[in-house]
């Protein structure tokens, strides 16, 4: 034992350091490159980015490196200081911003859509639902497929008599976070019990990782109703819901849908949930996905051409990268919201002066 | 390393430096490993305080965890945690030491022996994720297959009543389930409290302007038996859903079945229901009850002091989502048999073979040496294969992550859906966004890490008596 404590004090510093890089070390690191942009965050708007960027860089020779590791990732690595943007599916929380140095700005760049996709054997169109039958299975109120609000918005519709089994995401997820912003817009019980988060406590259901999980959960179970994103849902030609809007329609997902969800009037900082949206043809359960970086650029020692290549990516990313939305099945800006993320980019500052003209 | 490469070129160069440098190397590459698991133990501590303190100790029994409103309790992924680590182990327990007493008895050599050798071997170095990945395609579904099964073969009861979980009392007077009131097998569940009956409702009377909130309603179906006379049940049973539709969403909490016509209604709690529950509470008063407490109902005027609280449960019925903590066990199970059957295997191997010729010569039978020779020789070594699978079986995560189910809500039996904390903190820690959410699962991970200290030290204090003796 002696031994032991004479060692330990003869390798005190070796010792010392060695518990400090066990119990975590931070590293900062921030691309000085002019020519590369770094950002980080959101994995559902990564297969767009990785089109996006790819056609950037044949464009302009700027490399942009995008690290798909979520939302909260990347919001976690812009608060660091450690890339240039972040991209998340949900505006900051009080929480986030109080940790930011510094103001940030929300750059919507495409947004997505959540749909319920079901497992009922024999049925073959697409399910109409509105908000409150919706809300109520997610509850776990509703419990069979033939109860009668469920048939009286489907007749014609053979739905056969099995148990209502509720699939949901287990991982913290953007999609989550959208599905439940929408059932507490529109259920005063859901708001009370339950609530809107990127995790929240289910009242009922068995939670799949990944939209895949949850894919796979309906998929293997009849009776199993669950949401996945529409890109998702589109790529794997799943079966999915019409959800009744707000005007009293009942729309089907599609890119136009949600593209047209987003067209409503905006906040000037774009912070919000287009869920439960006013536009008549819009579909119900959307949202954007927004690139963020701080207002002033002048941190860090940056240099000015280096904020000048972010502003130049992003205002790209919002005209001619939209183009590519279509193909991958994303849902591209609306009118309104491409006005209202042209004037948020251009309050963007390097040492107090604007740097898009 | 850099202060001792720099003395040893100052210094004398004897061969005494040499071995010093060479033994203290030695000790600080072990010592790595020891500040290592310090350090991590130190990081859980560190990074579970504002957890700690914003929730305290009642963080370990509190049975929601929810995230949106900041309250966490560990408690259901505690259960899942140790009910599928032991189950798994229950059933993986006699297949290791049948593995181990074949492989190390009966058929020490030859091909079959090193073919079964090696695939026992093969089981333990194949990824969990595609232990997952069977799991969800082949497993999911047989259980789900299996939990179809049980639901339609039942019994044929799928509403049941506890009696401990239902009450009615009006006006102060206690009234008896079944003989004073019923409540209907598609009765939704409500408790009722200090309520004064809101109105008297008519097949077709207009609804009162405001239901004030959580208030029971009475019904009289006179009328509607009288009509029906003679015909099925069925048509009493569409009437009371007719209401009960245009009371529920508007604040109604119960709605009070009485029958004023003297005809009678044959209403009664149908265990083989199968409809869908309604959504407020619907229960019948008898007609002796009837006379005693609602004889005068006659306006809206009427009022009475209610307490209820109505229980309409289904006995038998398990969700056949296939997923679930007896899957997860059987999955783990499969995971750890290697562990304890390839120790066991080593052990039973280097019996003294003295020991097992003198049992022979004795005239004990194969079985007999086992019994009494083999097993209690290795005892203590197949105990530490058991720690070693069950300390496997705890940490768990991925493989478990894909056929538990992940739901938060406490399991009620072995077919419940569960969550373990392994697979809490692998599903959820990503977007984990705010403080207290962050640190309730890195303390969750430190549950776990204690958990499996005690455990490890708790067996390693079993081994070690079993070997004294």
């Amino acid at each position: 034992m002696k031994n032991f404590i004479g060692f330990v004090k003869r390798n005190f510093v070796s010792a010392a350091l060695l518990v400090t890089a066990a119990t975590g070390l931070q590293l900062k690191a921030s691309a000085q490159d002019d020519k590369t942009v770094l950002g980080a965050g959101s994995s559902f708007i990564n297969p767009l980015f990785t089109k996006m960027f790819y056609d950037y860089n044949q464009k302009f020779g700027i490399q942009v490196n995008y690290q798909s590791i979520g939302s909260g990732g990347g919001i976690l690595q812009l608060t660091n200081k450690t890339v240039d943007f972040g991209a998340s599916d949900a505006p900051m929380n009080a929480e986030q911003l109080g940790k930011v140095s510094a103001p940030v700005l929300h750059i919507p760049q495409a947004s997505g859509a959540v749909v319920l996709t079901y497992n009922l054997p024999g049925v073959t169109t697409n399910l109409k639902l509105t908000p409150d039958v919706i809300a109520d299975m997610f509850l776990g109120k509703i419990t069979q497929w033939n109860d009668s609000r469920i048939a009286g918005l489907n007749k014609g519709v053979t739905i056969p008599s099995v148990p209502v089994l509720i699939a949901h995401r287990s991982d913290g997820s953007g999609t989550s976070n959208i599905f439940t912003n929408y059932l507490d817009k529109v259920s005063a019980d859901w708001h009370t019990k339950v609530g809107t988060g990127s995790a929240v406590n289910w009242p009922v259901g068995v939670g799949g990782k990944g939209n895949e999980g949850v894919a796979g959960l309906v998929k293997q179970t009849p009776g199993a109703i669950g949401y996945v994103e529409l890109i998702y849902a589109l790529n794997n030609k799943m079966e999915y819901a019409q959800v009744k809007n707000k005007k009293g329609k009942f729309i089907m997902p599609s890119i136009a849908s949600v593209t047209a969800a987003g067209n409503v009037k905006l906040p000037d900082d774009s912070k919000i949930f287009i869920t439960n949206t006013d536009a008549s043809d819009g579909y119900p359960i959307a949202g954007f996905t927004w690139v963020i970086i701080y207002q002033e650029q002048n941190y860090n020692s940056r240099s000015a051409a280096k904020a000048q290549q972010l502003l130049k990516l992003l205002w790209w990313n919002i005209h001619d990268g939209q183009q590519f939305c279509q193909a991958l099945f994303y849902a591209p800006l609306s009118k309104e919201a491409v006005k209202v993320a042209e004037k948020i980019l251009k309050s963007a500052t390097y040492s107090g002066k604007s740097i898009l003209k | 390393m850099e202060l001792q490469k720099s003395k040893l070129k100052a210094g004398g160069q004897g061969p005494i430096r040499m071995e010093n440098f060479f033994r203290r190397s030695l000790v600080i590459i072990a010592l790595v490993l020891v500040v290592l698991v310090v350090g991590i133990f130190l990081t859980l501590v560190v990074q579970s305080i504002p957890s700690l303190k914003a929730l305290g100790i009642k963080y370990l029994w509190g049975k929601t965890w929810d995230p949106v409103n900041n309250v966490y309790g560990a408690l259901p992924f505690l259960v899942g945690t140790l009910l599928t680590s032991f189950i798994a182990l229950i059933i993986a327990m006699p297949f290791s030491y049948a593995i181990a007493v074949y492989l190390g008895e009966f058929n020490t050599k030859g091909w079959l022996s090193n073919f079964l050798k090696n695939i026992v071997d093969l089981i333990a170095a194949v990824p969990s994720v595609i232990y997952g990945f069977w799991g969800f395609l082949v497993l999911v579904p047989a259980v789900q297959g299996m939990e179809n099964a049980w639901n339609a073969k039942k019994v044929g009861e799928y509403r049941t009543l506890k009696p401990d979980d239902n009450s009615l009392v009006i006006n102060g007077d206690s009234l008896k389930l079944n003989t004073d009131y019923i409540p209907l097998s598609y009765s939704g569940s409500a408790s009722i409290d200090d309520s004064t009956v809101n109105a008297v409702m008519q097949e077709s009377s207009p609804l009162p302007d405001s239901v004030k909130q959580g208030h029971p309603f009475i019904y009289d179906i006179g009328p509607l038996v009288a009509a029906n006379k003679g015909k099925p049940v069925a048509n009493i049973y569409d009437g009371i859903k007719q209401v009960e539709a245009r009371l529920s969403g508007k604040g109604a909490a119960a709605l009070l079945i009485i029958n004023s016509s003297g005809i009678a209604d044959s209403l009664q709690f149908n265990k083989k229901d199968t409809t869908s529950p309604l959504d407020i509470a619907v229960v019948y008063i008898t007609e002796a009850a009837r006379k005693k407490h609602f004889a005068n109902v006659s306006s809206a005027a009427y009022t009475a002091n209610i307490h209820a609280s109505v229980a309409v449960v289904d006995p038998y019925n398990v969700d056949p989502y296939g997923t679930g903590i007896f899957t997860s066990s059987i999955i783990l199970a499969i995971m750890i048999i290697p562990y304890a059957a390839s120790m066991g295997r080593e052990l039973i191997k280097m019996v003294p073979s003295a020991l097992k010729e003198g049992a022979y010569a004795l005239g004990a039978t194969r079985y007999e040496v086992i019994k009494s020779v083999v097993i209690p020789y290795t005892k203590s070594g197949l105990a530490a294969g058991v720690l070693l699978s069950l300390g496997r079986a705890l940490g768990e995560t991925m493989a478990v992550t894909m056929v538990i189910g992940n739901s938060p809500i406490m399991p009620k039996g072995i077919f419940s859906l569960g969550h373990t904390m392994a697979s809490v903190v692998a599903n959820e820690f990503a977007e984990a966004d705010h403080t207290v959410y962050t640190s309730a699962l890195v303390e969750l991970g430190l549950v776990l890490f204690l958990l499996t200290v005690t455990i490890n030290m708790i067996g390693k204090g079993i081994i070690k008596r079993f070997t004294n003796e």
